[in-house]
This record gives structure tokens, sequence and C-alpha cells, in this order.
């Protein structure tokens, strides 16, 4: 392990760390520019939304135990997947068991919310939940199934026109189910404001709510990296990059793919679970026809 | 079934009608028969066999000290030709009996109820339940009858709630309304959907969670206080009560209104319309989830409320009615700077309306739901963009013609796809419509007074004064009095359209309801209430949070 690596890893799990709520209070300023309001006064208010509400007093009307014990252990899950990407960023190395390492330990911390989110018998919470798990089914199925048809992508490339279009093909979708794994708008169904006042997070408050939103900032973070790493691994394998550049590369294009998605869900509304069931399916499935499509009918 | 479009088919009508009693009164807008009670139903029964007559409200009062009974009025209107049937029937004091028409009539099923509620009269035939008093209002004391003064009913009230929070200590305890569904619209709404999954099998109504005894209050004022009073019966769109309040006076009174008042009034009317639409399209989209197109929404309609502000003083509550006219003239300054602003509105909304509209989950969630057939509309007697959007073209400004609407033309505007979106897109063109209506207005509007120099009250007169609200039809009834109104009856459109809300709720998807319930845009007032319905073992019941919280989530499952 060179110099450049040893720099690259605390560099990467710094940023892991600091960036998503600075990032998420960027989104509130242009959020706000999109639709004519002036925002919260500094990019650093999710910060510290976050601190005032980790120093608030406990109130839970939930079994203390459960929720203490599914949000520490999710929080403790994505902040190690955060060193063992920055890990696999730095040296370069990205083969298909680093993929799927990394997508147990991203779905792990998925179902511990949904198991976080279930303790509550607060029926808002209940209905938000259910709705969750039914998008979550879908979409983690097809998460898993763009990062590992990307990961085949590039692991049979021959640098051809086909094997871009292949690439680019499952990348677009893997970056769609990215989005969708965020749990932005139109796919915010468990919180769903207007019809279930916050849904599955009703019951959150003060310190607990502050950990898991910052938990599902990190979350959201991490997922909006993963696209970029692939992206990272082939430009680093294309340009000769070393471990810091490429790292910075995957954190730059990750942040200005998350300021996309902030974009996207401002200019559109809320789906319904059937619709979006509906949606999910179909935009998966064409992708899949379509990479099939290309891989087997396309022949120089 | 009959229809009635001509004078000479009204005449018809009116003949058949006086086999039924020789006591009518004709008037401008009204033919007035007093019908005894026995002989009600029938006259019910014709009345809605006829097509193109509704039911536009209905009030009782007790007038004893004047002719020695109480009195229902049932006021059926003839849109088409312009015209009302008031029926009006004597009850004897000693047995306050009346047969229920709601069989016959639907649209008279809320009515009753609250006439039993409030004047203690008898509807035999159905089942009667409190309905707008609370609970634990003291039996056989009924506040709209003469026996009370506003003072004697503070005395007699005190609500139980009060004591009942001392005893379990809930100064210190919150109970937060909750629910498996919200109604979205953050007032003293109180559905119950009965749900599977996240169908709505079944839904059902109950409100007057606020009721302010406002029409009670008037009887205590005089006549030239009340348009202040009635304004805030709503705060969105309180200028169409004073409004037809002030014409219901004038009508009964037979006060002439300056024609520049008139065109005053319906500038103000338009204005207000084109406020509340752009309000009910952020909440809307707000509801879909489209927050970038509440707030751009309520951008544009900030200019509305400078506007507002710059016609008559204030941004609400305008206080400009009087009655024989208005309080504020609008000079040549302001009408050019408000020809200004509503081409910037009128520019701004189009551009941004068109592509809103056209967000698919805002299309796709509002195409197809909410369903409200023309026959359940057209039963229950709607009224606004709610009957509009189910192809019925009813407008109280064209159907009967009142302030400067009658020197002009224009066509209601009809959608016939009975759902969600159609009441939208009602709305929608109701803005551009609204915003031409007004350049006509300020282009026509005549020199001259803005209101009468005096008038005279005089006991015991009927009047009817009705304006298209943005949410429909708003119609007061007063019977004069020598300093006060003697009987004020407010009907609000959203008390017409609510019964509709179930029909429309009905196999929709939980999350649609609440812009279903919206779609009607309807005017609560400011609480939640939520109940949990086991759906298996009937059970209904209210529970606290922190109670609720500690039990098994196997009870929502």
């Amino acid at each position: 392990m060179n110099l450049s690596t040893l720099i690259s890893i605390p560099i990467s799990i710094l940023l892991y760390i600091f960036l998503p709520p600075l990032l998420d209070g960027v989104e509130r300023k242009v959020k706000a520019d999109i639709q004519s309001r002036i925002g919260p006064p500094t990019i650093l208010q999710t910060w510290y939304d976050i601190l005032k509400l980790i120093s608030k007093e406990v109130i839970l009307s939930m079994n203390p135990r459960y929720v203490v014990l599914t949000l520490s252990l999710s929080l403790t899950m994505l902040i190690s997947l955060t060193v063992t990407i920055s890990y696999f960023i730095s040296l370069l190395n990205l083969n298909m068991y680093i993929v799927i390492m990394i997508l147990i330990l991203l779905l792990a911390a998925h179902s511990l919310y949904l198991i976080l989110y279930i303790f509550s018998s607060n029926p808002f919470s209940i209905v938000g939940t259910f709705r969750i798990a039914t998008i979550d089914i879908l979409n983690e199925a097809g998460l898993v199934a763009f990062a590992i048809l990307t990961a085949v992508s590039i692991s049979i490339s021959r640098a051809s026109p086909k094997d871009y279009l292949l690439l680019t093909i499952a990348l677009t979708a893997l970056a769609i189910a990215v989005y969708v794994s965020q749990r932005r708008l139109p796919y915010d169904l468990h919180e769903a404001e207007p019809e279930l006042a916050s849904g599955a997070i009703i019951e959150f408050s003060g310190a607990v709510l502050g950990f898991y939103t910052y938990s599902h900032l990190l979350e959201r973070y991490i997922l909006a990296s993963i696209p970029m790493i692939f992206i990272a691994y082939v430009m680093s394998n294309m340009l000769r990059l070393n471990p810091v550049t490429a790292t910075l590369m995957v954190h730059v294009l990750a942040s200005l793919i998350y300021m996309l998605y902030a974009v996207i869900s401002a200019l559109i509304g809320r789906s319904r679970v059937n619709l979006a069931v509906k949606t999910i399916n179909l935009i998966y499935f064409l992708a899949i026809a379509i990479w099939l499509g290309v891989y087997i009918l396309w022949n120089p | 079934m009959e229809s009635l479009s001509t004078s000479s088919e009204f005449e018809n009508l009116y003949s058949y009608l006086k086999r039924f009693s020789d006591r009518l009164v004709e008037e401008e807008d009204n033919l007035r028969i007093v019908v005894e009670s026995e002989k009600l139903r029938e006259v019910a029964e014709v009345l809605s066999k006829t097509e193109g007559v509704f039911l536009r409200t209905i009030a009782a009062s007790d007038e004893r000290s004047v002719n020695g009974f109480y009195k229902m009025y049932y006021v059926f209107g003839i849109d088409k030709i312009h015209r009302n049937i008031v029926i009006e029937v004597p009850v004897d004091p000693s047995d306050p009996v009346v047969p229920s028409i709601t069989d016959i009539v639907k649209a008279a099923d809320w009515y009753e109820k609250e006439a039993h509620d409030l004047m203690g009269i008898k509807f035999s035939g159905r089942t009667l339940y409190k309905f707008v008093l609370p609970d634990d209002w003291p039996d056989n004391v009924y506040p709209l009858r003469k026996d009370y003064t506003v003072q004697d009913l503070v005395k007699l009230y005190r609500p139980e709630i009060v004591t009942k929070a001392k005893e379990v200590e809930a100064e210190a305890a919150i109970i937060i309304p909750i629910g498996p569904y919200h109604p979205a619209l953050h007032e003293p709404e109180y559905f119950e959907l009965y749900v599977r999954g996240e169908k709505v099998v079944d839904a059902r109504y109950v409100g007057f969670m606020v009721h302010r005894g406002i029409e009670k209050l008037a009887e205590s004022m005089k006549y030239d206080q009340v348009p202040f009073l009635a304004e805030r019966i709503c705060g969105i769109c309180g200028f169409v009560h004073s409004c037809s309040y002030c014409q219901a006076v004038e009508k009964a009174l037979k006060i002439p209104v300056p024609e520049r008042a008139e065109y005053i009034r319906s500038i103000v009317l338009e204005i207000e319309r084109i406020h509340s639409h752009l309000l009910w399209l952020g909440v809307a989209f707000h509801l879909l989830g489209y927050d970038t197109g509440f707030m751009h929404i309520w951008r544009i309609r900030e200019q509305v409320m400078i506007l507002a502000e710059l016609l008559t003083g204030s941004r609400k509550t305008y206080g400009l009615n009087i009655i024989g006219g208005v309080r504020r003239d609008i000079d040549r300054d302001k009408a050019k700077k408000c020809l200004q602003v509503l081409d910037n509105i009128e520019k701004e909304f189009k551009n941004f309306v068109d592509a809103a509209i056209n967000v698919p989950q805002i299309k796709s969630r509002l195409r197809r739901t909410g369903l409200l057939p023309k026959s359940e509309a057209t039963s229950l007697s709607l009224v606004g963009p709610t009957v509009r959007g189910s192809g019925i073209p009813r407008d109280i400004r064209k159907d009967y013609p009142y302030a400067a609407y009658k020197y002009i033309d224009f066509k209601p505007v009809v959608r016939s796809e009975c759902d969600n979106m159609a009441r939208t897109e009602v709305r929608i063109y109701e803005i551009f419509q609204s915003i031409e209506l007004v350049k006509n207005f300020l282009d026509r509007i005549p020199e001259g007074d803005i209101a009468v120099d005096s008038w005279e009250p005089e006991p015991y007169k009927f009047g009817i004064g009705a304006v298209e609200a943005p949410r429909g039809e708003v119609i007061h009834i007063v019977i004069t009095g020598r300093y006060s109104p003697y009987r004020w009856r407010a009907r609000a459109p959203t008390y017409q359209n609510l019964p509709a809300i179930p029909i429309m709720l009905r196999d929709i998807e939980l999350a649609d309801a609440p812009i279903t319930i919206a779609s009607i845009d309807p005017c609560f007032s400011c609480t939640d209430r939520a109940l949990i319905i086991d759906i298996s073992s009937n059970n209904v019941k209210s529970v606290p949070l922190n109670i609720l919280s500690l039990k098994s989530s196997k009870l929502f499952r």
C-alpha cells in the first residue's frame, strides 16, 4: 500500500461522514431557489439541525431498547460501509465479491430501518412501513441486479462501442434504482406528509430523529456514490489515475448526481403505491430487456 | 320527468302547485307558497321529479311572536329561468312536527337535522340525532328559538370537556390527532375511512366541530354591523357572505343599489375567486407531493392579495360591503394598476400551470380518481366547481344573475369527466375567466354613487341573497326585524357539497383520499379528530397517542 493510498482512505472516510448533511444543506438552497424561496440561511443548516436535535431531551413512545439497538446498528453498519468503500476505492480494486459485500451491507442497513419503523404501532407508521416494504422488495432486487449488471458490463468490456453502450444502459438503470432507494419524490411514500403526516418516522423526535436523519442522509450519499465508484474505476483504469484523484473523482461525481437527484425531485409530484410498483416494474423490465437485446443482437 | 327551461313551463308548474295552496305570493325572483305540513311531501315529490329544480337551502324560523308558528322555508331554485319556489310550512308550536322529505330530496338531510338541533323541529319518518350541537348540550334548549338570547345561552352551556380535562389533569397532556388516514386540510374535519389495505371501502363524515352560532349572534346586531360578522364566516372567501347578506336585505327591503356599487362588488368577488382558486391549486399540488407547484402558485397568488389590498384596503376580510352599496370606490389609478397586475398574473399563471398540470404524477393521480357521477351531483343539489366538474352548468352568476353579472355575458366552465382532474380544470379555467371578467367590469364600470343615501328597515320582509363563491353557491335568507335581522340563515357551499365526499371516496386508494376530499375545496375550521376502526369486529374508538403507542402493532394488521 503506497502513500497516496494511505492518504486517500481517511480523506474518503471523512468526506463520507461530513459531506451528506452539507449536501442536504445545498439541496435545500437549490430547491428553495427552484421554488422562489430563500431557503435556510446557510448550507450548514442541516448540520445545525442535526446537532440541535441530538442535544434535545429524549422522549420515546416506543420501547427504547428496540429503537436504540436498531438505530445504532444501522448507523454503525453505514459507517463501516464508508470505511469499506473508501478502502476499495483507494486500492482501485473492484471485483464482483466486493460489489456483493457492499450491497449486502447496504441492504442490511435498509432492513434495520424497516425494523425501526415497524416497532411503532402508530397507524401512520404502520401504513408507511408497509408502503416502503412494498417498494423496497421490488427496488432492492433492481438495485442488486443493476449493480451486478454494471460489474458484469465492466468485466466483459473490450472497450468496443457495444461494451460502452452496455455499460451506459446498466449504469443508467443503476442510477434510477439508486434514486428510488434514496426514497425521494415520487417514491417517498413511507413519509407522504399530506396523507401520513411523516408516516414511518412520525414517532421520532429529539436525538432519535437527529441520529435517524444523519444516518438517512449518509445512506443517501453512499447510494449516490455507488454508480460513481464504477465510473471512477473505469476511468482510473483508462487514465491511470492515482488513488487520491480517483477518490476525489468519486466524491465530486457523487455530489453532482446527488444534486441532480435533488433537482429532479423538486420537479415532480408524489406517486401512489400501486402506480409506483407499475412504473418501477416497467422501467426495470425495459432496462434488462434492452441490455440483453444489445448483448445478444449486436454483433459487430 | 318534466323539464323546465321556459317561463311557460314554469307557469304550468305554478298552476299545478296552486292545487296545494291558495296562499301564494309572487315576487320578482320568488314564488312563495304556504303549504300545510300534510301536503309537504306531495309538493316535494312534484318538485323533485321536475328536472332542473334544485334544493338551494332550507331555513327554520321562530315566528311565534309574529304569527304564532314556527315556520320552515324550503327554497327550490329553477336555474334556467332564474326563479325560486319558496315553500313555507307553518309548524304548530305545541307539536312541532313536520314530515321529513329526505327520502324524496336527498339534499334535505343535513338541513332537517340542523333544524331539529337548533329550532327543535321534529321530522317524522326519519331518525334524528345531535348533529350541530355538541353531545353535552342541555336537553330541550334550542338556541335559535327566540326564548333565548346569546347571553342566556352562554350561561346555560358550559362544555363538559373543561371539567373532564381537569379531572384527568389534562392540562399537562396533549392528545395528538392520529389515524391511518389524514384528510389533509388542517381544519376540524372528521372522516371515518373504512379501509382494507390501501383501498377505501366506505367513508363517513361528521362535522360541525366548531359551530359559532353566528346566525343567533346577528339577531342582536344592527343591520350594518352584520356584514362585518358575515365576512368572518370564511377566512378565504368572506366577501361572498357579506355580499349575500347585503343582497338579501336589499331584496327584502327593495333597496336600489347603485350600478357602480354593483360593479365594484363584482370586481372584488372575482378577485376573491382568483385568490381562492390559486390557494386551492397550491394546496392540491402540496397534497400530491408537488411542493414546487405549491410554492409557485402561492407566489403568483401573492400578487392577487396585494391587489385586493390596493382595491379594498385589506388583503382579506375587506369590510367593503354595506347595505345599499360599498364603502370604497375604485379610482382610475387603481383600475389601471389592477389591469397591469392582472395581465402579469395571467401570463405567469398560464406559463406555470400548463407545465404543472402535465407533471406525470399530478396527471395520473387526478385522472379517474374521486369520481362523482352526474346523477349523484344532481340528486344532492351540489354547487360550484364540484357540480360543474360533473357536467352540470350550475353557476349562480348565470342562473340567478346579481350585481354586475346581469350586465355581461359569459359561459360557466364545465367539465364532464366527473373526476378530480375535471374539478381542477374547472378551477384553472375559472381563474382565466375571472381575470377576463374583472377586465370587463373595469372597462364598463359606470360613473355614479357607490351607495344609497339612506334606507329604512321594515319588519317581517323576506329576502334571498345568493352569490357564486369560489366553492359554489352561498345563499342567505333574511327575514327583517325592526332594528336587526329577525332571522338570518347563511348557507355556505361546503354545507351543500360535503355529503358528496363519501361517494367520491368509495373504492379509491388511501393515498388519493386527501386530494379527493380537497377537491370540493372544503371549508371547515381548525381541529383534527381521528378514530381507529377495526373493520372485522366493527369496533370504533378514539385512542390517545400515548396509549396507542404502547399497544401491539397487531391491532392494525
